[in-house]
């Protein structure tokens, strides 16, 4: 039956696993099995680090046999569905419902339909109060868990911070309440002494008639009332895996990754990540250069990619760039840079990397005018910018890719039109060059503008979002003056970026215009081809909760926000103070430059004591 | 100059590797080649590539039981050392079952392929399907309309077929057909199956259908030769 349906439906090869390097283990010999569920299509899923990293990580546990799921695509749903075939493990090929525990990681705000249509395949019931002692326990992680409450009612248990931290604690727990005949409830009374553990279901929430947070306080007096992030100390001595898992067909990134560093030391006011993985903790260039060479030989790729927040704030990034090249450059192996701060040296870099073909440069400077930037604290400026271009003209790059959000805070059209100011000095940089000196092909800028999310644990966490009008007009008046015909503009729809900003910034309501919205077939929403924007907003009809209120209003200071009993380290004075330079357009330096005493030197390591 | 060594391989693919495709299949092999360490050559120019060259690419869905490749290596290699590098690295699902020395100037097997025998399991059974076999085999000629490069084509299938064999023991038909495969002349199995069934007044559905590619044999002086030895 499989067979037959195999064949009917797009890239089978999504569903057998098989790969090179996957774990093939007894499941009778294990004692728990864990699904590790990624909300979206195999080739997204599998180009994910963090997979890669947990999937080695749970499987070193000899009691422990972690398999994979992705969200099918339409085609093979509608036929598991026609066939009643449950949602299965690729490992086994087992049924996800007979597994222990089922974790979902939650990438992106917009997959969040994706896990109530996987749970549903499963057949495990989609509220976690509606579960038994039968289904598997729903957890979950990854950078969107940071606000856990919008799937609060749906997840029972959610893990804050980096997995390689409390799983093994986690785990171990699991494992002898499981053989002392312990009950789920004995399991999460015990889990909740573990460190990054989150049971929405120990705490209870009291809202005002307007709506805002009364009051959330723990029920259960074991319950920790904060939750604070759990992360790895040392990367050198952090577990990494000398493998990965190889797909069979074309994946979004098909080649080997090398994390450098994690955290960032920029701290751009809108940017999540930059905050909820302070501090930035590196490795050392001997470790990283030993684990790419295990890495290649381990996995056949023919590339080798150097992944992090901002690669080229490694301090060691000359010698370990060079050190890969040395290693590689006649092995047929290619490496695969970031987008780096253009200077004689990356320039330089990038010749030796990229040896013939000359790919697109790219520039982020996410606002037009410097005043903007200042407000967003992006410290690149105009000068640095077009400086970089004309070097990187000279050298015979002459594609150029800028990017921009709309919507951000104190934003005027006098910064929309710095949007096209800048790009059309880059043009004009170009045709400085005398004509008979010209390299390459001839000028062409791409400039891309986002819609602005205001995302939790960022200064930004206060601000209102624009209004799906509001964007399409910005963006609107953007194209509108955009004439130079080297320039061209790319924009995306600004529902979508909408709708995040309502589950980014949600409460345990939330929860309700998921499922609502999943109820009337939205899934698969950050795929453009798939995206139901009618059934979202009929959701927030049918469940009488307004986005608006989520995501289009400016809240105080002294709201209790739906994520205060998170902690990712970071004072609430930090992005009360980062909020208010913002809004007077004084920058913070980095955190190299000059420590801001954000708060997460309280982790004891990384850059703050370098 | 060139001094490569060049080798001929035989392997199978089955189980769960049936569903990738050729493209993914040569992917594939060029990353455990990698893997196992294998000192394979490579092509000159801007995007150096693997000196790889199958046979014939085995569609998505059929088994091959003695698939053919062509691998050049810089350094000579014992020919069971290269079975075991590779077959320690590939997945469950494909093995190199046999690896001989090829002459560097021996026609490439992509070239020399010309027939193949297919092993076919039909969704049931078929009680006089031999009588429309029989008919088929007497015909002289068999035109079939094939689209080709986008235009409509009328082929002669007759001459690319050697023989089918039927044997109706079991609780479903199954065939054995040696029918023409390679640059020279070409008959998809599924071409000819949807032509024994429109016979029989059926419909074809290649999902329901097992097919297993067996041997690939080129063609010496009128005799069939299997390209591996």
């Amino acid at each position: 039956m499989l067979k037959e349906i195999l064949l009917q439906v797009e890239k089978p090869a999504r569903y057998i696993g098989n790969e090179i390097n996957m774990v093939v283990k007894k499941p009778e010999k294990v004692d728990i099995r864990f699904a590790f569920c990624f909300p979206d299509v195999y080739e997204v899923g599998m180009s994910h680090l963090g997979l890669q990293i947990l999937y080695y990580f749970l499987n070193r546990r000899d009691d422990t046999y972690c398999e994979r799921v992705f969200a099918p695509w339409f085609d093979m749903e509608e036929k598991m569905r026609e066939n009643n075939i449950p949602l299965f493990a690729l490992e086994t090929g087992d049924a996800v419902k007979k597994f222990d525990f089922v974790g979902f990681t939650l990438q992106y705000e917009m997959s969040y339909t994706n896990i109530i249509n996987m749970l549903d395949l499963a057949g495990i019931p989609i509220w976690s109060k509606d579960r038994s002692e039968n289904d598997p326990i729903i957890i979950a992680g990854g950078p969107c868990a940071y606000n856990p409450e919008p799937l609060a009612d749906i997840i029972d248990m959610f893990y804050i911070g980096e997995g390689e931290v409390s799983y093994d604690e986690l785990l171990d727990i699991y494992r002898e309440n499981k053989k002392n005949g312990g009950t789920k409830e004995d399991f999460y009374e015990k889990a909740l002494a573990v460190k990054g553990i989150y049971i929405p279901k120990f705490y209870d929430v009291e809202y005002n008639d307007d709506g805002t947070i009364k009051s959330f306080k723990p029920n259960n007096e074991k319950a920790p009332s904060v939750i604070r992030k759990v992360i790895v100390k040392d990367m050198d001595k952090a577990f990494y895996p000398d493998k990965q898992l190889v797909p069979l067909i074309e994946t979004v990134h098909d080649r080997v990754t090398l994390e450098v560093f994690r955290g960032c030391i920029r701290g751009c006011r809108f940017c999540q990540a930059g905050y909820v993985y302070r501090p930035v903790r590196e490795k050392s260039t001997d470790r990283l250069l030993k684990l790419a060479d295990f890495l290649i030989e381990n996995s056949g790729h023919e590339e080798i990619s150097l992944t992090s927040l901002s690669t080229g704030d490694y301090r060691g990034f000359k010698e370990l760039a060079e050190g890969l090249i040395e290693k590689y450059a006649d092995n047929k192996i290619s490496i695969s840079l970031p987008s780096l701060r253009i200077d004689a040296f990356s320039l330089d870099l990038m010749e030796k990397v990229q040896a013939v073909r000359k790919s697109g440069l790219t520039f982020a400077p996410e606002a037009g005018t410097q005043r903007l930037r200042d407000v967003i604290n992006k410290g690149i400026t105009e000068d640095e910018i077009l400086k970089g271009c004309r070097l990187a003209f000279d050298g015979g790059w002459t594609r150029v890719k800028l990017y921009f959000m709309v919507g951000l805070p104190t934003e005027t059209d006098e910064d929309l039109m710095g949007i096209v100011h800048l790009s059309d000095a880059i043009v004009e940089k170009f045709f400085e060059i005398p004509k008979e000196e010209r390299k390459g092909r001839p000028i062409s800028v791409t400039v891309s503008s986002a819609c602005f999310v205001p995302k939790p644990f960022t200064p930004f966490q206060w601000t209102a979002q624009s209004t799906v009008e509001e964007f399409m007009r910005k963006q609107r008046y953007v194209k509108h003056n955009i004439t130079r015909k080297q320039v061209k503009y790319n924009y995306h729809e600004p529902e979508l970026s909408s709708l995040e900003g309502v589950l980014a910034r949600g409460d345990r309501r939330s929860a309700r215009i998921i499922v609502r919205a999943w109820e009337l077939g939205a899934k698969f929403d950050s795929w453009n081809e798939l995206f139901k924007y009618d059934a979202w907003v009929q959701a927030f009809k049918d469940t009488g909760l307004s986005r608006e209120f989520y995501a289009n209003r400016e809240r105080s200071y002294d709201e209790i926000l739906p994520w205060d009993h998170i902690s990712i380290g970071i004072s609430k004075r930090f992005f009360i103070d980062e909020m208010e330079k913002a809004k007077a357009g004084q920058i913070t330096p980095n955190c190299r430059r000059q420590c801001a005493h954000c708060g997460a030197a309280s982790f004891g390591g990384g850059v703050c004591f370098e | 100059m060139n001094n490569n060594i060049k080798y001929r391989l035989e392997f199978s693919k089955t189980d769960r590797m049936i569903y990738i495709g050729h493209l993914d299949m040569l992917k594939f092999l060029q990353r455990t080649i990698k893997k196992a360490k294998l000192p394979i050559g490579y092509s000159w120019g801007y995007n150096p590539h693997q000196l790889i060259t199958f046979a014939v690419p085995l569609p998505l869905g059929m088994s091959g039981a003695g698939e053919i490749v062509d691998i050049q290596l810089t350094h000579p290699m014992d020919c069971n050392e290269i079975k075991d590098a590779l077959n320690s690295n590939l997945s469950q699902g494909i093995s190199v079952l046999k690896v001989v020395e090829m002459d560097f100037h021996d026609t490439s097997c992509a070239a020399a392929v010309a027939w193949a025998d297919y092993y076919i399991t039909l969704n049931k059974k078929f009680d006089d399907i031999q009588g429309t076999i029989n008919s088929v085999m007497e015909k002289k000629e068999i035109n079939i309309e094939r689209v080709i490069k986008k235009k409509a084509k009328t082929v002669d299938i007759r001459p690319f077929i050697r023989y089918i064999e039927v044997d109706n023991d079991g609780e479903v038909t199954e065939l054995c057909c040696n029918i023409a495969t390679g640059s020279q002349g070409n008959l998809k199995p599924d071409v000819l199956l949807e032509y024994i069934y429109s016979l029989m007044g059926e419909d074809f559905d290649i999902t329901k259908t097992d097919i297993l590619r067996g041997t690939l044999y080129t063609q010496e002086k009128g005799v069939l030769v299997p390209l591996c030895p």
